[in-house]
């Protein structure tokens, strides 16, 4: 089928989550500083997907998404509000604050214009619409022979 | 057994000069959805979360969000009345601000002699 297997393999959104969306100082203090978890299910209709992620507490200025050679990828990044800056000493701390980032892949037939998003309560939901892949027409572009 | 990486609920727990200030992440509810309540002493927080109604129901190819009731609670210590609470809920997070217990209540034995 031409219809590219959208989200089934997880090769890539795995490897980017746990590579990527770890910031470098949480990463190397440990395993256990907050990890981002940007925890996503996906959900397949008739004619469409749908997933949902979750980004609790980020504002919907903080999330970017963005569609790249079949890639989407969601990047989300606090920041900072006079109510996040007022601190405290922490006594427990297992909420994820940062930068993080998760990719999936739709296929190269998906444009940004396809992809429709909305986000509330902390969950960013996303519709892919199921597109075919259209097999290129090949183009011949022969040279003009004289003579 | 679940992964610490995928237990709902994450909180975390700031001291400030004259309250504690929790902050918990519930993505996905409504303000309906969530329930708090004070009993001898601990705060509970009970939430139901991504009810399937709200999603539709297609065939789910990945599944990593917690779906359904959780429960979590806190030790806030028995002088704290729930009157004395104020709770928000913004962009799935619940913040609850717990008074500090006055210390004027003083229980001192006093001792003679």
């Amino acid at each position: 089928m031409l219809v590219p297997s959208i989200f089934e393999n997880n090769f890539v959104d795995d490897i980017f989550n746990d590579v990527f969306s770890v910031p470098f100082g949480f990463s190397k203090a440990g395993a256990k500083a907050p990890v981002s978890s940007m925890n996503a299910d996906v959900q397949e209709f008739e004619d469409k997907y749908r997933l949902d992620l979750e980004l609790p507490g980020y504002k919907k200025e903080d999330i970017q998404a963005e569609v790249k050679d079949g890639y989407l990828t969601i990047n989300a990044e606090h920041t900072d509000s006079s109510e996040e800056k007022e601190d405290g000493k922490y006594i427990r701390r297992e909420r994820f604050y940062g930068k993080c980032q998760r990719s999936f892949y739709v296929g190269d037939a998906i444009t940004h214009e396809d992809i429709q998003a909305k986000f509330e309560n902390g969950i960013l939901e996303v519709i892919i619409p199921k597109k075919e892949a259209k097999p290129e027409v090949e183009e011949h572009k022969y040279i003009s022979i004289t003579g | 057994m679940m992964s610490a990486k995928h237990y709902p609920m994450k909180s975390d727990i700031r001291e400030k000069k004259d309250a504690y200030l929790l902050e918990i992440d519930l993505p996905g509810c409504q303000k309906e959805d969530i329930k708090a309540y004070v009993e001898k002493g601990y705060l509970h927080i009970a939430a139901s979360m991504n009810k399937e109604k709200e999603r539709g129901h297609g065939k789910y190819l990945k599944r990593e969000c917690y779906f359904g009731e959780y429960e979590r609670t806190f030790f806030i210590g028995s002088d704290i009345s729930q009157d004395e609470l104020e709770a928000s809920y913004k962009h799935g997070v619940l913040r609850v601000k717990i008074p500090k217990a006055s210390q004027t209540k003083t229980n001192r034995i006093a001792i003679n002699g």
